[in-house]
């Protein structure tokens, strides 16, 4: 079997787990119903793509780390430990790796872009504004805009799944992996921005350099990219992020990540640290469950 | 794993390559395409929303005869979904360097200006532009046309390809104006005619605004106090001419004795009832020695003043016939908008025909007191009672009507003014107007004051049409049925600052550009203010207890509106058209009471949107605070003004003031309703506001 079958085979296999669980469309639904809700209360969808998107980016770096550690937590680990039979296809442990990644990347893309479309599409019928008495034209604004934005929210997911994923091979329970699971989310959603805000207020980052150290907080790099590509262009005011920085962070992210899967899945080098590891979150675990 | 499916996947890994393949390329496209390579084509000028030129210049303009054709600029913002039309190039460079600008519009995505190469232009004696008389011609030589030719639609050409003449005798009613022109060598030729010189784009952005802006307004306030103070010190003097005529010694009737008094002395009117009417031509005072009453009867005008300095002091008056203008006046403002951007005196002809028609309806009637053709009058300490009007003012520049009360028609469908001024700048102060139409109602006065007068239950209290420069302060008004103080017709740089008005339809509604409105309080009324003004700022008013606070009208998000006090109005602030306005300057805001987050001592740092479900019911609806606290709703306040030339209808404050700006108001009034929320800063809000 080539390199690539494997690899087809595995992500095939993982892509027709998200389509088999319910829940998980349950939870496209459910993202949609949020996104309602949100541009319902903000009023981005008359506005037009730019500003939807304005509206959509705070919700979105909540919600898309949440998915993407729904999908990741348990890729690897977990009571019903997937990885034996895994372990026993006849591929390398990169095809393996990539295999269950991007099969998992799809249905993430598919279950956070799915409602991002549906979006895109109201505003297609209902955004911009329209007048009798005045000419009306639409600006910066334009549908690519919010494709743009669509993307940036998946390789943002694509960079989070990675992380869940790393987490997930380095604990041996289920609840060890809830938590390491958890633990990804905090540091995503709030630990990256928090660092930030701690090294500026110290003066350990320096004013100049603020825009590229953000990038190594995943959705610091995610918001600034949106706001740079997104927003920017219609207020002509660049200086959000710099991009290369969070270009590169994020792929940092996603390397280290997906690097740690690679190194960490068949158990062997790293046995010590990662019993050691994964006692020390099963007993938080355990300690939060009392 | 079985070998038959074997080609299965096979097919599927190569399908799946693929796509990945395509799905990065596609997503490294989206950011390497660049969005701003179309420019969009101009449109006619009628479909812009326009800036720049007074409603009664439009009118002038489209009247006349002369093919006239002042400079236009259009312009299609990134963020604005209209398309705005300035007349004047230097209007555009002015109100592009306003501060906000482009944070409420973005960026300019196309520019056009008017095209004046090829097309015959000429100036007329006042330096307005003519260009070629028929249309048809004008198509045939217009060598830059970009798109339609009907009434100026064509004829554009992109602002960075255009050269422009500045400092030749070009005009426009607001000043001196900068010619564009397609090629130079047009350019040239008009420098050849009417002087000027040649720059580009670049420079002409550069080039001072011919107008004061909105900031300057402020400034100006003093002056024209001071200016107004000046006219009445000269008018008081008229009062202390020396006697020469006695009536009822000297002469049997008032009449009489005007006519054998010398000019420029005073006729003394001993305490008595004159049953007469009373006409006078020449330079007199008429001064009452006692409760002296002049009775018309009955039937038209009781008092006619036609002579330059003439002063009327301390008499009575009544007796006035029962004409008025009728139902086209009394109906005609009451329910449209006349001044808004659908106004239209199309069916007129001919160069101030629309003028005439105005005066036809309004300077018509029975009145108290006719002032035609004097100037520098003055009416002093007089009763006036009155079914039809007090006292219209007629071409009659400089006069100044003080310390008299006009007692009108109860009903005010049968009555007229307490005071017409047309074409009569002046002084009109600390007088009173009971009932019937406008306590004032000004027409082309130019830079009038009203001061300090008090008006109750009239149609209006003060009503400005086709009137700039107007200083309207101190007054007091109650009762009016339609407004406070009314101002219609797009006029520019008037002042209100300083009244009182409760009990009214509508307190406030000013129109026009580069207005002031401040320091206002406006209680119990249906609506507080209604802002049509753009490039204006309302600022440091109290807006309290009225069903409607402040609702903006102007399509175009350029005024200035902060620190005002917003309490117990049942809702602070509706929209009737437009896009997101930001209400916030400078870093600070408004006082709005309901507004709620953690403060640094001045402002509130979350952002409150009085137009929003939430946080419009924050004063009023237990329960709101906590909904307003949720998460999902405080997250997407946020980035509410990121793009507010995208946002429809909304108003938001991203500072809020946590304590009242006027506390001197609230603490008179003793209200407890406003209790600061300043504290977890340290220490109590109004004093770190106010103490330094």
């Amino acid at each position: 079997m080539s390199r690539f079958q494997g690899f087809g085979a595995v992500a095939w296999r993982e892509v027709r787990t998200v389509v088999r669980t319910r829940s998980y469309l349950l939870l496209s639904v459910g993202l949609l119903a949020v996104f309602a809700g949100t541009l319902r209360a903000g009023g981005g969808i008359e506005g037009g793509y730019i500003p939807t998107a304005v509206d959509l980016l705070l919700p979105l770096e909540l919600l898309v780390p949440l998915v993407a550690v729904a999908l990741g937590y348990r890729a690897f680990g977990g009571e019903n430990d997937d990885r034996p039979v895994l372990l026993s296809y006849p591929v390398s442990k990169g095809s393996l790796v990539a295999g269950v990644y991007v099969g998992r990347l799809i249905g993430l893309a598919g279950i956070i872009g799915g409602p991002l479309l549906a979006v895109g599409a109201a505003v297609s019928r209902i955004g911009g504004a329209e007048s009798r008495v005045f000419a009306t034209h639409q600006g910066a604004d334009s549908p690519v805009l919010f494709v743009r934005f669509l993307a940036l929210t998946v390789c943002f997911g694509a960079v989070v799944l990675a992380m869940a994923m790393a987490a997930s091979v380095l604990v041996r329970t289920s609840r060890a992996a809830l938590a390491a699971g958890l633990a990804v989310l905090v540091v995503v959603v709030a630990g990256g921005d928090l660092l930030a805000f701690l090294g500026l207020t110290a003066d350990a980052i320096g004013e100049d350099v603020l825009g590229t150290v953000l990038g190594a907080s995943p959705n610091s790099a995610y918001r600034g990219l949106v706001l740079e590509s997104v927003v920017g262009v219609a207020t002509d005011q660049g200086g959000a992020i710099d991009v290369s920085a969070a270009v590169a962070g994020l792929a940092g992210w996603l390397v280290v990540s997906l690097g740690a899967v690679v190194v960490g899945i068949d158990r062997e080098p790293f046995a010590g640290i990662r019993t050691g590891i994964g006692e020390l979150t099963g007993r938080v675990a355990g300690a939060l469950d009392r | 794993m079985s070998a038959e499916s074997q080609p299965r996947i096979e097919t599927r890994t190569v399908t799946a390559v693929s796509i990945l393949v395509l799905v990065v390329g596609l997503v490294a496209g989206l950011f390497i395409v660049d969005l701003g390579s179309a420019t969009p084509e101009p449109v006619d000028f009628d479909e812009t929303v326009s800036v720049g030129l007074t409603l009664e210049d439009e009118l002038r303009l489209d009247n006349s005869d002369a093919d006239i054709e002042l400079p236009k600029v259009q312009t299609f913002y990134s963020q604005y979904p209209y398309v705005v039309g300035y007349y004047g190039v230097e209007s555009f460079a002015a109100e592009q360097r306003q501060p906000a600008h482009e944070q409420r519009f973005g960026f300019p995505n196309a520019i056009y200006v008017t095209d004046y190469a090829g097309r015959d232009v000429e100036l007329t004696e006042t330096g307005l532009p003519v260009t070629g008389n028929s249309t048809a011609e004008r198509t045939a030589t217009g060598g830059h046309n970009h798109g339609g030719t009907a009434g100026g639609s064509g004829n554009w050409v992109l602002a960075e390809e255009a050269v422009y003449v500045v400092d030749s005798e070009a005009r426009t009613p607001s000043g001196e104006t900068v010619m564009p022109f397609g090629d130079r060598e047009a350019a040239e030729a008009f420098v050849e005619s009417y002087g000027g010189e040649i720059v580009g784009w670049e420079a002409v952005l550069e080039v001072p605004a011919g107008d004061d802006d909105a900031e300057a307004v402020r400034g100006r306030i003093a002056d024209r106090h001071a200016e107004a103070n000046a006219t009445v010190d000269s008018r008081t003097r008229l009062r202390d001419r020396p006697v020469e005529t006695v009536v009822g010694e000297d002469e049997p009737t008032v009449q009489s004795a005007i006519e054998a008094a010398p000019p420029n002395t005073t006729v003394l009117v001993p305490e008595g009832t004159y049953r007469e009417h009373v006409d006078v031509d020449k330079p007199l005072t008429l001064r009452a020695d006692g409760d002296a009453r002049i009775v018309g009867n009955d039937n038209g005008t009781v008092v006619t003043i036609t002579a330059n300095r003439t002063a009327f002091v301390g008499l009575n008056v009544s007796g006035v016939g029962g004409s008025t203008p009728g139902p086209t006046v009394t109906d005609g403002h009451s329910t449209g908008n006349v001044g808004g951007a659908s106004h239209d005196h199309g069916d007129t002809v001919g160069d101030d025909s629309w003028d005439a028609d105005v005066e036809d309806d309004y300077a018509q009637g029975d009145t108290a007191i006719e002032v035609t053709n004097a100037e520098d009058v003055l009416v002093d300490e007089t009763e006036i009672h009155t079914d039809a009007a007090g006292i219209i003012l007629y071409a009659s520049p400089g006069s100044v009507v003080r310390g008299t009360t006009v007692v009108g028609s109860e009903n005010y469908r049968e009555g007229h003014m307490g005071i017409v001024a047309m074409r009569s700048p002046g002084v009109i102060e600390n007088s009173t107007f009971v009932g019937g139409l406008d306590g004032v109602y000004t027409h082309r006065s130019e830079g009038i004051a009203v001061r300090g007068n008090e008006m109750i239950d009239n149609r209006m209290g003060i009503h400005l049409m086709f009137t700039s420069g107007a200083l309207l302060t101190d007054n007091a008004m109650s009762g009016q049925e339609t407004a406070g103080i009314y101002v219609m017709t797009g006029p520019q740089r008037n002042a209100i600052v300083g009244n009182e008005i409760r009990d009214t339809e509508t307190a406030i509604s000013v129109g026009g550009t580069d207005s002031y409105v401040a320091e206002n309080v406006v209680t119990e009324n249906d609506l507080g203010v209604r802002i049509e003004a753009t490039a204006s700022i309302v600022e440091r008013n109290v807006v309290a207890d009225n069903r409607n606070g402040i609702e903006a009208w102007a399509l175009l998000p350029t005024n200035r509106v902060t620190h005002n006090d917003f309490v117990d109005n049942r809702r602070h602030v509706s929209v009737s058209s437009g896009r997101l306005r930001v209400w916030t300057h400078d870093g600070e805001g408004n006082y709005w009471e309901g507004a709620i987050g953690p403060t640094d001592g001045t402002v509130i740092q979350r952002p409150y949107t009085p137009t929003a479900p939430v946080d419009g019911r924050l004063h009023q609806v237990d329960g709101a605070a906590t909904l307003a606290r949720a998460p999902a709703l405080d997250a997407l306040a946020g980035f509410q003004g990121a793009v507010p030339g995208m946002r429809a209808d909304e108003v938001i404050d991203v500072a809020p003031l946590c304590a009242p700006v006027n506390d001197e108001w609230f603490e008179a009034t003793e209200r407890t309703d406003t209790e600061p929320i300043c504290r977890s800063g340290g220490g109590s809000a109004a004093q770190t506001r106010y103490d330094d």
